[in-house]
């Protein structure tokens, strides 16, 4: 059950497409030196909140930044950079012709599709992904688990995770705005964030 | 925009990795550079800067999967330049094997025995599973070429690497599948015609 393990969740930290305001999909930047520093700290708090690691497996969405996040995370908390596995699954949720364009550019042209409106989980970025198959694939993903987890993702599946896990629903999954800097723990059914 | 066969494009493939190793078919998923996967892409990074001297004039472009970028990193250093002077690109990701992903042939195979070859003999609008076909990966790298402006150094993976080839050689498919470049060197297209260096 999900529910019984425990799943320590981070973002990428701060890539030059953040800092330029425009979305990358599952386009890829590299990280920031603010970027590489917040998954440097990140790395030992999750030593310090967890003690010891040996129990628990390390997955990384397979874009580089995550998997850049991940092995300074590794590194920061003292363990080998690469004994991680990288799943398409975690990947960010593909914004198709939107990719590389701005979030208030991409609201406003969904704004005059009835879908948004209607089914904010129903809007498929034009040759890209809806929030539902996003949300159905880190399902698949979650089912795979079988231990304790430290997972490195982005922004929508990091929502997605949240949701599961949760169980929730509707806008209540959309709209939590997960900070760069900082750890979700979701443990025993219940969130946790330690971060600035 | 220039016609393709203006353009010269160095064309590299990530080093080897983990999955190599495995048999595996990594595709979307990623596995970590050995470090024989490592010194090919710095022997590469030399090898570009001897082969095309000043490189100020070429755009740099990656596969965002992390063995690409990693790769592409590596060469720049090794060719004196800094390590993320580039763009990592969606189009130019592995086809996606959707259900066979982190398969070897054999476990392919077994969970379907009709697939039409694992990929020379193979049907070129075979679609794996929850995947692609080849005709699809052909078709978005047909989309990422005529947005290059300036000569190019692209690191991607072997079947993007064989559809870029294609394209601008104007090669039927059966021609395009039955290349295989190996990991370490590099593919020069310039002038309408290949070469390649290792």
């Amino acid at each position: 059950m999900l529910r019984n393990i425990t799943l320590y969740v981070l973002r990428h930290g701060e890539c030059e497409h953040n800092a330029l305001g425009v979305v990358a999909g599952q386009n890829d930047s590299p990280l920031t030196a603010r970027g590489r520093e917040q998954a440097r700290v990140n790395g030992a708090r999750l030593k310090e909140l967890t003690g010891d690691l040996s129990a628990f497996d390390f997955f990384a969405s397979s874009l580089h930044r995550a998997c850049a996040t991940m092995e300074l995370l590794r590194g920061g908390a003292g363990l080998s950079t690469t004994g991680y596995r990288a799943d398409r699954r975690l990947m960010e949720i593909d914004c198709g012709d939107n990719t590389w364009r701005r979030w208030a550019d991409i609201t406003s042209d969904a704004e005059k599709n009835p879908v948004w409106h209607r089914a904010r989980w129903d809007y498929r970025h034009p040759d890209g992904e809806s929030f539902h198959d996003l949300y159905a694939r880190v399902g698949a993903f979650l089912a795979t688990l079988e231990r304790n987890a430290v997972i490195v993702t982005h922004a929508g599946p990091v929502r997605a995770l949240r949701g599961h896990y949760l169980g929730l629903t509707g806008d209540d999954v959309l709209s939590y705005q997960a900070p760069h800097a900082g750890i979700m723990r979701l443990a025993s059914g219940t969130e946790s964030y330690f971060g600035d | 925009m220039s016609q393709l066969r203006d353009l010269t494009l160095y064309v590299i493939r990530p080093g080897e990795c983990e999955h190599n190793i495995a048999g595996r078919a990594a595709s979307w998923d990623d596995s970590p550079l050995t470090a024989n996967g490592r010194e090919q892409a710095r022997a590469n990074g030399r090898l570009l800067k001897e082969v095309a001297g000043d490189l100020s004039d070429f755009d740099f472009f990656a596969s965002p999967i992390h063995r690409t970028c990693n790769t592409m990193e590596i060469v720049r250093e090794a060719a004196s330049l800094a390590p993320t002077g580039y763009r990592a690109d969606r189009r130019l990701m592995e086809i996606d094997f959707g259900d066979h992903t982190w398969m070897t042939r054999e476990e392919i195979r077994a969970r379907d025995p009709d697939l039409p070859g694992l990929d020379d003999s193979g049907d070129w609008d075979y679609v794996r599973p929850r995947g692609e076909s080849w005709a699809h990966l052909h078709e978005r790298v047909s989309r990422f070429l005529p947005t290059l402006t300036r000569n190019a150094v692209i690191v991607t993976h072997y079947g993007p690497a064989r559809s870029i080839r294609g394209h601008y050689l104007g090669l039927t498919p059966e021609q395009t599948k039955s290349y295989k470049p190996p990991h370490a060197g590099i593919m020069r297209l310039s002038t309408g015609t290949e070469t390649y260096f290792d």
